[in-house]
């Protein structure tokens, strides 16, 4: 008897290790299996209680929260459908077969949002699975069109939290290096492609998507916590300048589409434009060098990445195609010119006492003031001495005797420095 | 009654927009730094045993996970401890709680021990799995490396961000677009698995990042 008790621990105990493991493919959606099988709702459908004093109807969290179930519902391939009513259950009983959602009280100290998901033990059957809000985290109902970075300071977006744990309930795991919702850090607002073939894995459907994407989120290396970030902003060129840019493009449907076209543009002048083959499930982020035309008005633009700019795909979200306002305002200007040549009342100043006055710069933007800089020896030593003045000119007194080499620049309003003015020797007597 | 619980909960959550300030996903985002400075106690340990059991009230599953041969990096370190984890398998009943740190016996460990763990806190581990790494010997070479709780290798520290720094976190190969027609787009991302920058780092050892873990809580 004790015999196959010790025989029954060690083999519970080989069991619980295998029993309940994430798994990767190829594809960076990962699920959970039970031996050997992907964990999944029976009927492929769950109903969600939400908790009457967190979720009232007509609530901006409620609304929320069905919005996060409908972009699932929503997804053509998968047959998967979270339907939902608002009935008190017990938060803290995750074995009563009820499924809740409601926010709690937890300081907001380690998470944010947290999915119980519960199992029969050999079964890959999923028997509920509870979500908890952290009502003492910092939330907004939702953040449309915007991206979020998880380490900037700032609310979370409740309906993007949702969409990440709505993904656990219905059988997602966490995944890393990958744009989808269910990446550990995500930071974006809709549901990706590597979260829809993830629900098309687990409850497949027939049915074709076509639909392209594109995000300036990149790669940010090793970080030990998230790979995606938003690309470094370049803010401003001057006509004829050459400049970068990064972004990140993917076929976020289930059908391979070629010959996509990638416009970019400054507001509506188009820069240049590439083309892809997108196989299905591709997504990658590129560089594209772009020239800025001489020919351009000086101005504030928006710049953007636009896919299938030329409207050849018909698809089932197109709102997704451009990147809003990715990079803030991009301006092209001038930086400022060179000031005119320094001239000196009277030439050559009799006990260092004289005016130095020069020709304005120009500058797309105001000047804020001008740097002025002027070397001279005393001896054998060499001094050199550089500070801002405003105006036109400037007096000086009691220089001291010798030989003054004099320059400067102009700095704009946005601090950009401009090319120095011719120098000037200007003899002390 | 329901009206003024309802009135409480919409005037708490504008106050705490307006007056917390944090940065999180399912888990709150914190630095190896901020781990290591909120943790109350930092040990390593070895993986002796795993207990999975419904709770008292049998709402839910706690496993409790026993660690021996405890040696000290912060804190009072006693020569074992049992911490306990929500979730596991008890019975017929398994509960999985997306992102909750997993033990293994046999496995060797830093962890990083809450300061206040109540009969609520699911997890007694700072940051869950950013206050977790495990350590591992090279059969073949006999060198350490330590991993995150994530599964990464830890290949440096970024004094400046107070963060370490990871092997690349891609998984698998990802099939990507292909520029077509001359266009000159070049891919720097995913990178090939053969050109992943790992291979330029050396993998930190234990008593590297103790040595962090001494400089960031001095």
């Amino acid at each position: 008897m004790k015999a196959r008790r010790h025989f029954i621990f060690i083999f519970s105990v080989m069991v619980m290790g295998l029993l309940i493991s994430p798994v990767t493919r190829v594809f960076s959606y990962a699920w959970w299996e039970s031996f050997g099988n992907p964990c999944r709702w029976e009927g492929a459908a769950a109903t969600m209680d939400l908790h009457p004093v967190s979720f009232w109807s007509g609530s901006p969290w409620t609304n929320n929260m069905v919005a996060a179930m409908t972009a699932w519902n929503n997804v053509i391939g998968s047959r998967f459908h979270f339907n939902w009513k608002i009935q008190k259950r017990d938060i803290n009983d995750h074995g009563d077969g009820h499924t809740a959602v409601a926010f709690v009280r937890s300081h907001c100290d380690d998470w944010a949002g947290i999915t119980y998901r519960r199992t029969k033990f050999l079964s890959s059957k999923v028997k509920e699975a509870d979500i908890l809000f952290d009502v003492d985290c910092s939330w907004v109902s939702s953040s449309p069109n915007k991206e979020l970075d998880v380490r900037a300071q700032g609310p979370q977006s409740f309906r993007d939290v949702a969409q990440h744990e709505l993904g656990h309930a219905l059988g997602l795991d966490h995944e890393f290096g990958a744009v989808a919702i269910m990446n550990y850090g995500y930071i974006f607002e809709r549901l990706q492609g590597d979260d829809k073939n993830g629900a098309r894995f687990l409850y497949p459907r027939s049915g074709t998507e076509t639909d392209l994407s594109v995000t300036n989120a990149v790669d940010d290396g090793p970080g030990g916590w998230m790979r995606y970030v938003k690309a470094p902003s370049p803010q401003q060129a001057e006509p004829g300048e050459a400049i970068q840019i990064e972004y990140t493009v993917q076929n976020m449907g289930n059908v391979a589409l070629n010959h996509v076209g990638v416009g970019f543009y400054l507001d509506n002048y188009l820069l240049d434009r590439s083309y892809f083959d997108f196989p299905v499930h591709s997504i990658g982020t590129f560089t594209r060098t772009l020239v800025i035309p001489s020919s351009i008005p000086l101005g504030d633009y928006r710049l953007y990445v636009y896919i299938d700019d030329t409207n050849n795909f018909r698809e089932s979200d197109e709102s997704n195609n451009r990147l809003q306002n990715p990079w803030g305002v991009f301006s092209v200007y001038l930086g400022p010119s060179a000031p005119g040549e320094l001239v000196a009342n009277p030439p050559s100043p009799n006990h260092g006492a004289f005016t130095l006055s020069w020709a304005p710069s120009r500058s797309f933007y105001s000047i804020d003031h001008y740097q002025l800089s002027h070397t001279y020896w005393v001896g054998q030593t060499l001094f050199m001495t550089a500070f801002p003045v405003s105006g036109t000119s400037c007096y000086f007194t009691n220089l001291p005797i010798g030989d003054h080499t004099f320059w400067m620049e102009a700095v704009d309003v946005r601090g950009q420095e401009g090319n120095p003015s011719p120098t000037k020797v200007i003899r002390v007597n | 009654m329901q009206s003024i619980s309802t009135l409480f909960f919409t005037l708490s959550l504008l106050f705490l927009f307006f007056a917390s300030n944090t940065f999180a996903t399912t888990l709150v985002h914190k630095s190896f730094e901020k781990c290591a400075k909120e943790a109350s106690e930092i040990f390593e340990g070895k993986v002796v045993s795993t207990h999975s059991k419904h709770s008292k009230d049998g709402k839910t599953i706690y496993t409790y996970v026993t660690f021996a041969q405890l040696k000290r990096m912060k804190g009072k370190v006693d020569q074992a401890r049992t911490l306990r984890f929500e979730g596991g398998c008890a019975g017929e009943d398994c509960l999985t709680v997306a992102g909750m740190p997993t033990f293994q016996a046999g496995q060797n460990v830093i962890l990083f021990v809450k300061r206040n763990i109540t009969e609520s806190t699911p997890c007694p581990i700072v940051g869950w799995a950013q206050g977790r790494f495990s350590i591992e010997v090279d059969q073949a070479t006999g060198k350490e490396s330590i991993r995150n709780g994530f599964g990464k290798k830890v290949i440096g520290f970024d004094a400046q961000k107070g963060e370490l720094l990871t092997e690349s976190a891609s998984q698998g190969e990802q099939v990507v677009p292909i520029p077509v027609a001359g266009s000159p787009d070049a891919l720097i991302s995913p990178i090939p698995q053969s050109q992943k920058r790992q291979s330029y780092f050396t993998p930190f050892s234990k008593d590297e990042v103790r040595e962090i873990i001494r400089g960031v809580t001095q």
